[in-house]
């Protein structure tokens, strides 16, 4: 397991990357509301990012905290942090976020879990038969969401073939079920799921018609077999397979002076194998 | 034809009020004691803030045992410290663990050897089982979307599926999650209970609702004056509040809500030892050999405490 907080350049951090990649991808959330959950470091980010460029009318609602567009400039370690409510627009409940799941008109979330499988399903119950149960994992808090939600990005710090397997122990987060049309068997038809997968060395979206797992880019310094070797099931391997496109002046500029002023991202641990 | 003048009710008097209005403060080993005779305990707090540690610390010390607990959406040391104190008969689940800084260990070991039962839920099960409770309702059903993907309802025996008698669609219930008691850390309560949270996902009143005795643990105990200056703060009434406990400091090691940050290198060191197999180490330390709260303070050292203040 490799730490790769810093991919062989100074310029900026994978975390940097992955958070300025999420972001670009986050113009479709425009006018959309959307809730992040538990360890959402790298989403909060992406989200004070996306506002200040692609989304400006994006809401969002901060997890325990329950503020409403905050507007930290000193990135939290955590979603519930009081200092959250600083620069916010308003409060939010718990009851709030609940309602838009029942209703299925959550615009936008972001999720990770212990596994993930080829069609997107998450799992944070635990690894192992339930009896069993070899790793204990926290449980499934608001995952479950990924079935109600327009569109889920999926993200996770560690990429590995124990995360990334063919089959997860559990499905706590539904993605697209079995492949094709199985998830809007229960889903409601506005509730498209998971839309992208950002892992350390990697951005994955799912096929049109199979719903299979696609690798969309490779950050740089990674190559496709390093992220073929570190997947557990098969992806789908267009022919050709570009380069994540390496963060700007700009954008890094706006990121550590408007978004993470201490530099959290800088040092943030991300694994690969 | 004269009338007895019967006396039907007593004329008003000051007098008759002599005792006043009710006061409900009582001091941590009290609240301890009441603990001590609960078995199911309605959680509050988050992963890293508002947790009522102090009260957990205190029920652990005068013998609670044979828990159940329920939680908020997330949690972390207030489940943990009970479990790895050997406390705990059966978790209800939605999120168990320290977020960044780690999973629980005394929750994951224990889930692992089967030495405590999880009833398998997630954030709408304890939610709106909490809401069912609080006000009364024999269930609460959800739609089928909710739950018909995920395995949560083949591992939970209290979810179950049934037809809705209005529409005909399939829909799954959530039962009523009731509790003893609810444990509360506030940042200003008064003598009356008026209790003012001033972080929190507005599950507090739920929460208290769904429990026979609600206990607050506060910062700040403040007089009548000060919640009236600001009653649209007013978190829990003090109807609702049974008892009041000042405690300064009583969510550490988790923070509280803009008073105080997360203890971070305390938490590490909690993730540490009972990591490590440690746990009696850490439960001598920071739990059975600790006099009374201001020992503890005294354990963890005035200045660090006070450090945290700086950090919100």
């Amino acid at each position: 397991m490799a730490n790769i907080a810093h991919p062989g350049t100074d310029r900026y951090s994978m975390a940097e990357l992955m958070v300025i990649e999420m972001a670009r991808n986050m113009a479709d959330c425009d006018g959309k509301v959307g809730v992040v959950g538990s360890a959402a470091t790298l989403p909060m980010a992406a989200i004070l990012l996306a506002r200040l460029t692609v989304a400006p009318n994006l809401w969002w609602l901060c997890g325990d905290s329950g503020a409403i567009n905050p507007t930290f400039d000193r990135l939290p370690e955590t979603a519930a942090h009081s200092r959250n409510r600083v620069g916010a627009e308003g409060m939010n409940a718990m009851m709030d976020v609940l309602e838009m799941g029942l209703r299925a008109d959550w615009g936008f979330g972001f999720q990770g879990g212990l596994q993930m499988d080829r069609y997107g399903n998450t799992n944070m119950i635990g690894i192992g038969p339930y009896n069993h149960i070899k790793v204990r994992g926290p449980g499934a808090v608001g995952t479950p969401w990924e079935i109600s939600i327009e569109r889920a990005y999926l993200f996770f710090w560690h990429h590995n073939p124990r995360i990334f397997v063919e089959k997860v122990d559990y499905i706590t987060g539904p993605g697209f079920l079995e492949g094709g049309e199985s998830r809007w068997k229960i889903a409601k038809p506005q509730a498209k799921g998971p839309a992208y997968v950002y892992t350390p060395i990697s951005v994955m979206d799912f096929e049109e018609m199979s719903r299979r797992a696609r690798l969309r880019s490779v950050h740089p310094g990674y190559t496709v077999d390093d992220v073929v070797k570190n997947t557990g099931f098969e992806l789908v391997i267009p022919r050709t397979v570009p380069t994540t496109t390496p963060p700007t002046d700009e954008e890094l500029d706006l990121l550590r002076t408007r978004v993470d002023r201490d530099g959290v991202l800088k040092n943030f641990r991300l694994t690969v194998g | 034809m004269g009338s007895t003048i019967l006396e039907t009710s007593k004329p008003l008097s000051t007098k008759q009020s002599v005792s006043g209005r009710r006061k409900k403060v009582i001091s941590l080993a009290e609240a301890g004691q009441m603990l001590a005779r609960c078995k199911t305990i309605h959680m509050t707090g988050s992963q890293l803030f508002d947790a009522p540690m102090a009260l957990i610390r205190e029920a652990i010390r005068a013998g609670a045992t044979g828990l159940t607990l329920i939680p908020n959406v997330v949690t972390g040391m207030a489940f943990d410290l009970f479990i790895a104190a050997g406390r705990v008969d059966t978790c209800y689940v939605s999120y168990v663990g320290f977020e960044g800084l780690g999973l629980a260990p005394a929750f994951k070991r224990a889930g692992e050897t089967k030495s405590i039962h999880i009833v398998e839920g997630d954030e709408p099960f304890v939610v709106l089982g909490t809401r069912a409770a609080a006000s009364g309702l024999p269930f609460v059903a959800v739609p089928k979307h909710v739950y018909g993907a995920t395995d949560i309802p083949k591992l939970n025996p209290y979810i179950h599926r049934i037809q809705d008698p209005y529409t005909g669609e399939e829909v799954y219930t959530i039962p009523p999650l009731k509790a003893d008691v609810c444990i509360l850390h506030a940042q200003q309560a008064d003598e009356y209970g008026n209790t003012q949270c001033w972080g929190g996902n507005r599950q507090e009143p739920d929460k208290a609702k769904a429990a026979d005795l609600v206990i607050v643990s506060t910062e700040e105990l403040v007089s009548l004056d000060k919640t009236r200056e600001n009653p649209d703060k007013t978190t829990l009434p003090g109807y609702l509040v049974d008892a009041v406990v000042h405690v300064p400091f009583g969510a550490h090691p988790t923070g509280s809500s803009q008073c105080y940050a997360y203890d971070e290198e305390h938490l590490r060191l909690y993730l540490e030892l009972v990591g490590k197999g440690k746990e009696q180490e850490y439960l001598s330390k920071f739990v059975y050999d600790v006099r009374d709260h201001f020992d503890y303070m005294a354990r963890i050292g005035t200045e660090r405490l006070y450090r945290l203040r700086q950090v919100l």
